[in-house]
């Protein structure tokens, strides 16, 4: 074999001065080093440069090589030996490497070439960011003749004729193919390989390349993301990941998504997965400019979350954020987007004269007297005409802002030598609400410098300061919420009272308490029912504002001890204020709308968080084995400080007078302070054969302070194993082109999860409230048990197993990933509620029950060009099926919401917060149809049949079944793009099916009951009378049974998201060659742009973090339909 | 600094392993105590007993649901607020049509249990343990034993409460555990009553609980002798419907209240209720409630949450019906304080007036003057006013006592006598509202005739509690225990007005509340719900 490779090299083509270089004499000694590393060493020697395609040869391949001062000959013969497809032939002082086919075509032109007239073509070579490009390998197509590019990225070549097509190619880039013509100079700008950025996967403590990773990890580059108008990276996480399910929890700036990793972790509210942000561990990332990303790794099983151990067990999101780059000196980049926001879908109400008829009936169905005589009305439509024309007023229309504007600037600049990069970023976001008195800002700096301080030590460090400022509505709750006011108060109402004419003297309240000098005060108390002015309400809040700064950052140290032993020390600090300015000014509007006095607040909470972590880590090749070692310990430690101070009464509403000291009465104070820790010990093995086979084994042991001392440690291992299948010689044998590359997935682990309060293992005591002895004005403090701890609480588990395959086809074209997942978590931290009738102040925290979330995911990727045409389709979906498998004692968990009133169920053998409640059966229409029913004396003709289920003659608690499951069969995303000449496009599409939502605003927009307005229609949708409808109750004051939970409100919340549609364009390089413009891009977007849904409230799209409390509609902030345009450019 | 400590902590772990980072994994919550420093710390037992007290300040659960059950649920009441479909549960109740789920019953419950637990807590926990006062010296047994007489009046109250909504009721008399939950059983109404007779008999007959002669005017609103007696003789005549015998008992235990002349009819009826009515020696137990949020003191709701709609920025609940006012005779002063009517006239602080105005909901025509407040007493705004509430008063204790004489076959003329007083105090009494600048209402310059021997007592005594104590959330227990709630409901429906109000009560079913569904749910099923619910 030996000699037959060696005969094989001996076919070398030379040209002149060929030998002398073959003939300089080299010293290797090299054991398991990469290709890349030798090559580099013997250039040094040598004195030549090596050009070569990645496809050839995988820079990454491990050799080993002895040679003690041989000619350069023999020392290449010795290195390809176990690669006989390889050439190399000598070109001035480069060394060009090829395979055996291109020597066939090369001997086949040499004759061609001889004939043909030489001529010369330059130019340069760059990358998209206009960064010279050195030792890129340039080769004439169907020949082997080339070169590569200098230092500053140029070369120059013969070429036989016009019709020659150079082939440009460098590793980490797609190759370029340009046809010359008739140019003589070449300006060439190589695109980075689509496969290049996740080659290497961020994993705790370190990375690894993308063939020895063991779990189910995806990966998102910052490209996708930053030219979204969403607070959070997070958010852009929707749709884009199989096994990722986000879901906004509400419209309002500011507001974050609720980001679930493979199904509901754990039945309490704790199920955000961890987020780590260039080493420091973060519970959400709202604070982070997407624009600063590089990449996001979402790790989704246990196999790289267990070293994570304790906070990772929904799940790990591990951040890289952008470096400079030591090879360039300094380049600006400059992105920035506005848009105009407003809502996608309003609700329409009755108006001024179907309000009164809609009350009127109600009454008359209950055979009260008429609220509004017909004199009545026409003297309070003449006043609805008189002052906001004859419909009256459109709540909503009030409440909302159309185009409200979003706006974001991000400039960075970074760069670096030899031995120091940087990068540094200041961001700016602004985004107002598309209801009023909501907005957000975001000013956020982010430094990263990176030095080699030695040979052999690196110092990295990373701090962001970030400010940020948010104004709130009160949303999602049906007492006084501004949009469920919106849509229920009277349309006969006026927004203001300042200029009022006509008012009938039965309105003549609507004026009581007005006072001209207090702008608070021009608007009009809602007349028919006990709900604040949504307008006046959104004036109010917005004179409120919270504020938050934070300075997150770290340093790590690298030192490599004794090749391949290496130390690292990294250290991360997460400090926040957070600072609410509150102000309630004095009003009266009406005896339910007003502020005796006014309230000047301000609530401080301060939160210092550090990490230390130090780890060794031992990396070594032999031969074809790899093995990897590390091992380290972790201590984390929070401190946390709140208070708060107010005093009411100042002498007026102005500005001026919003501080604490100007208040005049009711002095109040609050604070504590909380502090939490976690020690950590942790290791990791893996080990890989021949790039064909991989295992990896982590093991972490961490002690929380959540737990009482005696349950504080938890172990958590993970072991996981991958096969490259295409990797093994029966399948390179086989010769399947069609297969580029393939490996089957396997991983089993453990990951805990301590989310309680500080405490919940204690049962304390301490100062309760006062009660009164003597008289009116002597109050007597009391204390007592506050609260029931549980000290038996320990760690809650969750053991996932994960089986995955990923598939590639057609030289990485098609892209497929599929993954089944099963996550049991045991010893689940729940509170159980109890019956009151144990007397207990709270229901304790426990270790209770057992759950399982398990399904598929699967993604699609397709991408290819025609011509200067690219396109590309990404696709992905997954399922999960959530079930209880048993609960403490065994009792269901029952959760309630909309006044009080039970909603979901949670038991053993269903989903988490299934809808429970009486299943409905059309409408009675006869008073014979309840006589014969057990609703008899319960219902009259109109109200809701509900189904007796155990056929016990009486409706009552034991008829309650499930109504519906706020669980999606599937969620899915889709994404398309395509790219000519200039021209870019994307579209993205994003959905959810089978899930149901509770669309609880119909208990008071259509109960008839209370003083509150339906929507437009309704008085014609309405039973009327015997046959008319078999689907909506009659409208009256009496809701009788009605207004129990029953599936009368569950509706099926799928919808079908065109989540964002992109077009840009880059501007042509001559134009910007005068500029002296490296790139840019100008784009116009459109986010949220259509829903496809059944449901019939504003967006059927409802996160919340309690997972038992999923899809209850209590009067979402809607999402916002936006149009932007932006720019990308770079300097 | 913090670096430091840190790096000292992180060498910790790596040296030293889990023995000194167990120490660094110490964080328990701040400014709480334990269960073992609490009951050292000063004055711990009087603060146990305060906490005990506070359950009656809860106001939906107890203060809310009280009056919805004792008045709305009756033909005294009428539900309110904005219209039928402002908490309809609570119409539910009094239809006869309440199913398990309603909040009303719930609420209450929960409240009760909540106030059951902390007296637990306190009765386990304050015997063995080395109390100290305020100034750090040992508390005297004296005191103590005060402590745990009151402690275990409350708990009798709050199980009376229970057992006259849901009759017989789990008897908790020790803190359970968690795992407990399931093991929640109800006893018998008679067992709960022999529970809250054997307490109230023992505080009653323990030295260190004070009678009402001795109680210190500063100390006014605490449980004495006379109520604990007062407290017992409720409780015998509740329970007597099913056993005759205790009416003798109930008559003695009244009488023990007379005789220990603490007390007497206040000249002035409406005065009872106004600012200072926990003064007067009416009071026999009252719940006083302040208003002053600047030192914490955070008053009753129950004032804005029956008081007229309108202006006058109430909730409209608990509107007494045209039965109820039948009910008064002519002359009697007694209604002007007890009814509302639109129209009604009462000064503001800034010199104008408040005009009451029902024209913008349903109601009865009536509002309960007992709960009113003019501005002046409102305080620093609606919702948080002081305003008291006696469960007990003196009227209260002569007309049981005067009940117990009838139905034990006692003396007639003493009966009499004992119905007369209450009568003729309410005769004497101004009939003019001293609060309001002016009413709808006159009352006709007439003396109340007396009661007789020879009259029918039963009806007399029942009729004079009705409208001497009507709107005190009285009525709903006196209807159960008299066996007619639902005789006198399904009579009350067919009545003009009650707009059916009452016609579900059926017999074998509404002579009790449903058990709340959610106790059943969660304690897996080991509560049963009461019959044909």
């Amino acid at each position: 074999m030996f000699m037959v490779a060696l005969m094989t090299h001996s076919a070398v083509i030379t040209k002149a001065g060929g030998q002398e270089i073959l003939g300089r004499k080299v010293s290797i000694n090299s054991q398991s080093q990469k290709i890349q590393t030798v090559l580099k060493n013997i250039n040094r020697q040598a004195n030549v440069r090596f050009t070569y395609s990645s496809s050839l040869i995988d820079p990454n391949t491990i050799v080993s090589l002895q040679a003690n001062n041989q000619p350069l000959s023999y020392v290449l013969d010795q290195l390809f030996k176990e690669n006989t497809r390889i050439r190399y032939r000598i070109e001035g002082e480069q060394v060009i490497l090829f395979s055996a086919e291109e020597q066939k075509a090369l001997e086949q032109s040499t004759n061609q070439q001889k004939q043909s007239v030489d001529r010369v073509i330059s130019g340069t070579v760059t990358d998209v960011d206009n960064e010279i490009l050195p030792g890129v390998s340039i080769v004439i197509k169907g020949t082997q003749n080339g070169t590569i590019t200098n230092d500053t990225g140029e070369f120059s070549l013969n070429i036989p004729d016009e019709n020659a097509v150079l082939v440009f190619s460098f590793v980490g880039y797609d190759p370029q193919e340009v046809n010359v013509g008739s140019q003589q100079i070449l300006r060439i700008s190589l695109q980075p390989s689509s496969q290049s950025l996740s080659e290497v996967v961020v994993v705790g403590y370190g990375s690894v390349s993308k063939k020895d990773i063991t779990g189910s990890v995806s990966s998102i580059s910052g490209e996708e993301i930053k030219n979204m108008p969403v607070r959070s990276a997070s958010d852009a996480l929707q749709g884009k990941v199989a096994g990722v399910m986000v879901s906004q929890s509400s419209g309002s700036p500011g507001s974050m998504g609720v980001v679930r990793i493979r199904g509901i972790g754990s039945i309490n509210n704790s199920n955000e997965p961890l987020y780590i942000v260039d080493g420091l561990p973060q519970s959400n990332i709202g604070w982070l400019n997407p624009n600063d990303i590089e990449t996001m790794d979402v790790h989704k099983d246990a196999s790289a979350a267990a070293i994570y151990g304790s906070r990772a067990a929904n799940g790990l999101i591990m951040i890289t954020t952008k470096k400079g780059s030591k090879k360039d000196a300094v380049s600006v980049s400059f992105d920035s987007y506005y848009g105009f926001q407003s809502a996608a879908k309003r609700p329409y109400m009755l108006n001024a004269e179907e309000f009164i008829d809609y009350k009127n009936r109600a009454a008359a169905a209950v055979g009260a007297d008429l609220p509004i005589s017909e004199d009545m009305k026409s003297q309070a439509l003449a006043f609805v005409r008189a002052n906001t024309g004859s419909e009256g007023t459109d709540w909503w229309k009030e409440i909302t802002k159309k185009n409200a504007p979003v706006q974001n600037y991000n400039i960075t600049v970074s760069g670096g030598s030899k031995k120091v990069d940087f990068a540094s970023s200041l961001g700016y976001m602004d985004q107002q609400g598309i209801i009023k008195g909501a907005d957000y800002n975001r000013i956020s700096w982010r430094n990263n410098v990176n030095a080699q301080v030695s040979e052999r030590v690196k110092l990295g460090t990373n701090l962001a300061l970030i400010y940020e400022s948010r104004r709130n509505i009160d949303e999602n709750n049906p007492y006084s919420g501004t949009i469920f006011s919106a849509m229920t108060a009277d349309p006969i109402t006026p927004v203001l009272r300042n200029n009022l004419t006509g008012i009938p003297q039965f309105y003549s309240t609507i004026m009581s308490g007005y006072d001209a000098s207090n702008p608070f005060s021009r608007y009009a108390g809602i007349l028919y029912s006990n709900k604040p002015n949504p307008v006046a309400q959104t004036e109010r809040m917005s004179q409120s504002m919270w504020e938050g700064i934070s300075i997150k950052g770290g340093a790590n140290l690298e030192v490599k001890i004794l090749e391949p032993l290496k130390f690292r020390s990294n250290l991360g600090l997460d400090m926040h204020r957070g600072i609410s300015k509150g102000f309630t000014p004095q009003y009266f509007l009406n005896g339910y709308d007003y502020s005796n006095f006014s309230n000047v607040s301000n609530f401080s909470s301060w939160s210092d968080y550090f990490v230390w972590e130090n780890t060794l880590t031992y990396d070594e090749y032999w031969g074809n084995h790899h093995l990897t070692v590390l091992a380290g310990i972790s201590a984390e430690s929070t401190k946390g400080l709140e208070y708060g101070a107010s005093r009411q009464g100042t002498v007026n509403n102005d500005v001026d007078m919003r501080i604490i000291n100007a208040g005049t009465i009711n002095p109040a104070a609050s604070g504590y302070t909380y502090s939490r820790a976690l020690g950590s010990y942790f290791g990791r093995v893996s080990y890989s054969y021949d790039n064909r086979y991989v295992f990896t084994a982590n093991l972490r042991r961490d002690g929380s302070s959540s737990f009482a001392s005696g349950y504080r440690w938890g172990t958590f291992p993970s072991v996981s194993a991958a096969w490259n299948f295409t990797n093994e010689s029966f399948i390179k044998d086989a010769d399947l082109r069609w297969l580029s590359e393939g490996k089957l997935r396997v991983s089993y682990g453990q990951i805990g999860n301590q989310n309680v309060p500080g405490g919940a293992y204690l049962s304390t005591y301490g100062n309760t409230a006062r009660y009164m002895f003597g008289s009116n004005t002597n109050a007597y403090l009391g204390a007592g048990r506050i609260s029931i701890g549980n000290p038996l609480l320990q760690w809650e588990t969750s053991t996932q197993t994960d089986i995955g395959l990923d598939l590639e086809f057609f030289d990485k074209k098609l892209t497929f990933h599929a993954d089944y997942f099963n996550k049991v978590v045991d010893n689940m931290l729940l509170v159980v509620p109890l019956p009151s009738t144990l007397g207990f102040p709270n229901s304790p925290w426990s270790n209770a029950g057992k759950m399982e979330n398990k399904g598929w995911e699967f993604a699609l990727g397709y991408s290819n060009n025609i011509g200067d045409f690219n396109y590309g389709i990404q696709g992905n979906i997954s399922t999960f099926r959530n079930k209880v498998l048993t609960l403490g004692g065994g009792e269901p968990i029952y959760s309630t919401a909309h006044l009080g009133q039970t909603i979901t169920k949670t038991e053993e053998g269903m989903p988490v917060g299934y809808y429970f409640g009486w299943k409905s059966d059309g409408i009675f229409q006869t008073q014979d149809e309840i006589d014969n029913h057990p609703q008899k004396g319960l219902s009259t003709p109109g109200d809701i049949r509900f189904v007796n289920i155990n056929d016990d003659n009486l409706l009552n608690a034991d008829d309650r079944t499930i109504i519906g499951n706020p669980w999606p069969d599937f969620v899915y995303g889709l994404t398309l793009n395509a790219s000519w000449k200039g021209f870019d496009v994307s579209a993205f599409v994003q959905g959810s099916q089978g899930n149901d939502v509770m669309n609880i605003l119909r208990y008071d927009t259509e109960a008839g009951t209370g003083w509150y307005n339906a929507p437009k229609g309704f008085l014609d949708k309405a039973w009327s009378g015997a046959g008319s409808t078999n689907e909506y109750y009659k409208i009256s004051q009496n809701a009788g049974l009605n207004t129990n939970i029953s599936d009368y409100f569950v509706e099926d919340g799928s919808f079908l998201r065109m989540k964002n549609l992109q077009i840009g364009y880059n501007l042509p390089e001559s134009l910007l060659d005068k500029a002296r413009i490296k790139q840019v891009r100008i784009y116009a977007a459109a986010q949220n742009l259509f829903t496809i849904t059944g449901y019939s409230g504003l967006d059927p799209e409802m996160g919340a973090t309690d997972p038992k409390l999923t899809g209850i509609d209590q009067g979402y902030f809607p999402q916002a339909r936006t149009f932007m345009f932006g720019i990308n450019a770079r300097f | 600094m913090k670096l430091i400590k840190h790096i000292l902590i992180a060498s910790c772990l790596v040296l030293t392993g889990t023995s000194c980072s167990d120490d660094y994994l110490n964080h328990p919550p701040l400014g709480n105590q334990t269960d073992e420093n609490f009951y050292k710390s000063p004055d711990a037992g009087f603060k146990s007993l305060i906490t005990c007290y506070r359950g009656f300040y809860n106001f939906w659960g107890y203060q809310a649901s009280r009056a919805e059950l004792g008045n709305m649920a009756t033909d005294d009441a009428d539900k309110g607020g904005s219209d039928a479909g402002d908490r309809p549960f609570v119409t539910d109740l009094g239809f006869g049509r309440t199913i398990s789920s309603n909040e009303t019953l719930s609420g209450y419950w929960s409240a009760c249990y909540a106030a059951i637990g902390n007296c637990n807590v306190a009765l386990e926990r304050l015997p063995d343990a080395p109390l100290i006062d305020a100034s750090g010296n040992p508390l005297s047994d004296q005191l103590k034993n005060r402590y745990l007489a009151e402690i275990r009046f409350l708990r009798a109250f709050f199980y009376l409460d229970l057992v006259r909504v849901y009759g017989g009721v789990p008897l908790l008399t020790q803190t359970p555990t968690v795992d407990d939950r399931n093991k929640l059983v109800r006893v018998t109404d008679k067992e709960v009553f022999n529970f809250i007779e054997q307490e109230l008999l023992a505080i009653t007959s323990d030295a260190s609980l004070p009678s009402a002669n001795d109680l210190p005017a500063a100390e006014l609103g605490r449980a004495t002798k006379e109520a604990a007696y007062s407290l017992l003789a409720r409780t015998y005549l509740f329970f007597a419907k099913d056993d005759n015998a205790l009416f003798a008992r109930a008559k003695d235990a009244a009488k023990k209240v007379i005789d220990s002349q603490a007390y007497a009819l206040h000249p002035e009826f409406q005065e009872i209720f106004l600012e200072h009515g926990y003064k007067t020696k009416e009071a026999v137990f009252s719940i006083i409630m302040g208003d002053n949020p600047a030192e914490f003191i955070y008053g009753s709701t129950i004032p804005v949450y029956c008081s007229p709609r309108g202006a006058t920025g109430g909730w409209g609940f608990d509107l007494p019906t045209q039965d109820l006012v039948n009910e008064f005779e002519e002359g009697d002063p007694r209604l002007m304080f007890t009814i509302l009517q639109h129209g009604d006239v009462f000064p503001k602080n800034n010199g104008t007036t408040e005009v009451l105005d029902f024209s913008t909901y349903p109601n009865t025509g009536y509002h309960n003057r007992k709960v009113y407040l003019p501005e002046s007493r409102r305080g620093q705004g609606w919702g948080d006013d002081a305003w008291t509430y006696h469960p007990i008063r003196y009227a209260d204790v002569l007309l049981m006592y005067a009940e117990a004489l009838i139905e034990s076959g006692g003396d007639k003329q003493e009966a009499a006598n004992y119905i007369n007083m209450v009568r003729e105090r309410a005769s004497k009494s101004t009939k003019k509202d001293v609060e309001a600048v002016s009413r709808v209402l006159n009352v006709a310059s007439k003396e109340l005739p007396k009661v007789t021997a020879a009259d029918d007592l039963r009806k007399a005594v029942r009729h004079e509690r009705r409208v001497e104590l009507a709107m005190e959330y009285h009525r709903l227990y006196d209807l159960i225990r008299w066996n007619s709630l639902v005789t006198t409901m399904k009579e009350y429906s067919q009545k003009p007005l009650s707009n059916g109000k009452g016609g579900n009560y059926t017999a074998g079913k509404n002579e009790v509340f449903p058990i709340p569904q959610v106790e059943i749910d969660r304690s897996g099923g080991s509560i049963v719900q009461n019959p044909n619910y």
